[in-house]
């Protein structure tokens, strides 16, 4: 087999998957409607993972979650492993980024996934429980906590957030 | 006509949120799991329950993209190979399409080009896969909503072809039939004549729904009765050594599900009977 034809192919699928999945021009010959319909499936299906998987954050969000997802998605296709679990993870941190205040069950999810290293450090202030929490996840053992009862914001926090994930 | 592989007969994809209902339900021969979501070092009890139970364990890979213009994975290769020592199956499975090109994931499973430079890559690529794996492959038929333009093949010439250069087994997805016969107007007996039936490892049986018009494979909804009569029909033409349901999301009540499997046995049933020429009363 070429090395010609595998690039041939990677092009063509490139093109494909951009205007599926993040908003790029269609290649000719494909039609519209169905491929558009293609990409509103594949939207519907990453939306629904992510909620599978970020339950207590897309709960939070309510009926934003979907209208704040579509427009993150877009800009944002997914890429690499553990696709659902790492999308929302990143999902999380641009609501973050943006000023959106996820809510505390959503704030406890990004916590764990940041724990999810294997030598991780996370600090999580959550507003609505007046507490932050302190976690560390140590080799053979597991997720260690430490909860005060104080809710303490991200500035406060700055110093502390060395997760090495 | 001889079959590739051993009767496995009635089975279902295993999830978590089904799971108490697969460990107590007593007739299934086989249940498949998503490669991606178990991890061959910790099964877990259910799993380990069921092999010991004798019931036969398929690991089905989705982001092996055999479709696409990358080589496949090492490391997922040997995620399915693990799995596959790990539960001693009979064989994997993994579909014909591409999952990612570029660096983008798309999230599911998309159609490959039908030309010849595509399925030299793909004859290529499940050659890679067969090195590396303990156990024979089955390569499954997909759905889509859009065709790549001008096809040179048809998608059983295509398939067809595919399975007799690289001699894996075929995992016939009867609802992805259904689907293309509904959404494209194919003519889903001719295309069950047109596939290499000697090779076929087990059928999938999946739900969906319609909308605006489309038919969307979703396995989050009941099975169509049509989708029933088809695999009838299958099972009139040939010896189908397995199948099994596919429910991933939206899951209804314990009840629901029996009565699909018991739809589902009924219409191999009266398929076999058809096959045999054995009036068959339903």
């Amino acid at each position: 087999m070429s090395a010609d034809a595998r690039r041939d192919l990677a092009t063509r699928q490139g093109e494909l998957v951009r205007a599926l999945v993040a908003g790029g021009p269609l290649p000719s010959g494909f039609d519209d409607l169905r491929t558009s319909t293609t990409s509103g499936a594949l939207l519907r299906k990453r939306m629904r993972g992510v909620e599978r998987t970020w339950p207590g954050l897309a709960r939070g969000l309510g009926a934003d979650y979907r209208v704040y997802f579509a427009a993150f998605a877009q800009a944002h296709p997914m890429s690499g492993e553990g696709l659902y679990r790492l999308d929302g993870r990143r999902f999380t941190e641009w609501l973050l980024a943006r000023g959106e205040e996820p809510s505390d069950a959503g704030r406890l999810e990004l916590f764990l996934e940041r724990l999810s290293g294997r030598f991780a450090f996370a600090a999580m202030g959550f507003p609505g429980w007046g507490e932050t929490r302190f976690g560390v996840r140590l080799p053979h053992i597991g997720i260690v906590q430490i909860r005060i009862p104080l809710y303490l914001g991200p500035n406060r926090l700055r110093g502390v957030r060395l997760e090495s994930t | 006509m001889t079959t590739a592989t051993r009767d496995f007969g009635l089975g279902i994809g295993w999830r978590a949120e089904i799971a108490p209902l697969i460990d107590c339900h007593a007739g299934l021969g086989f249940v498949e799991i998503v490669a991606e979501s178990v991890d061959p070092k910790h099964p877990g009890d259910a799993l380990l329950r069921l092999m010991d139970r004798g019931v036969a364990i398929i690991p089905h890979g989705i982001s092996l993209s055999l479709g696409g213009a990358e080589y496949p994975d090492p490391a997922r290769l040997e995620r399915l190979a693990k799995l596959a020592e790990r539960f001693r199956s009979p064989f994997v499975s993994e579909h014909v399409a591409f999952v990612r090109a570029e660096g983008v994931e798309a999230g599911h499973l998309l159609p490959v080009p039908r030309d010849r430079e595509t399925l030299d890559i793909l004859v290529e690529n499940v050659g890679v896969a067969q090195k590396s794996l303990p156990v024979p492959i089955a390569l499954e038929n997909i759905t889509a909503l859009f065709e790549w333009p001008s096809p040179a093949m048809t998608e059983g010439a295509f398939l067809r072809e595919l399975l007799d250069r690289t001699r894996a087994l075929l995992l016939l997805d009867v609802a992805n039939v259904f689907a293309a016969a509904k959404n494209f107007g194919h003519d889903p007996l001719a295309f069950f004549r047109s596939l290499p039936l000697d090779r076929l490892a087990y059928v999938h049986v999946g739900g969906g729904e319609e909308h605006d018009g489309v038919y969307h494979d979703t396995h989050a909804h009941a099975v169509p009765a049509e989708v029933f009569a088809l695999v009838e029909d299958l099972c009139a033409m040939t010896h189908v050594p397995g199948l099994m349901l596919e429910r991933d999301d939206q899951f209804p009540e314990p009840e629901d599900i029996e009565r699909e499997l018991a739809t589902l046995a009924a219409a191999v049933a009266a398929g076999n009977a058809r096959r045999n020429g054995v009036p068959h009363v339903r």
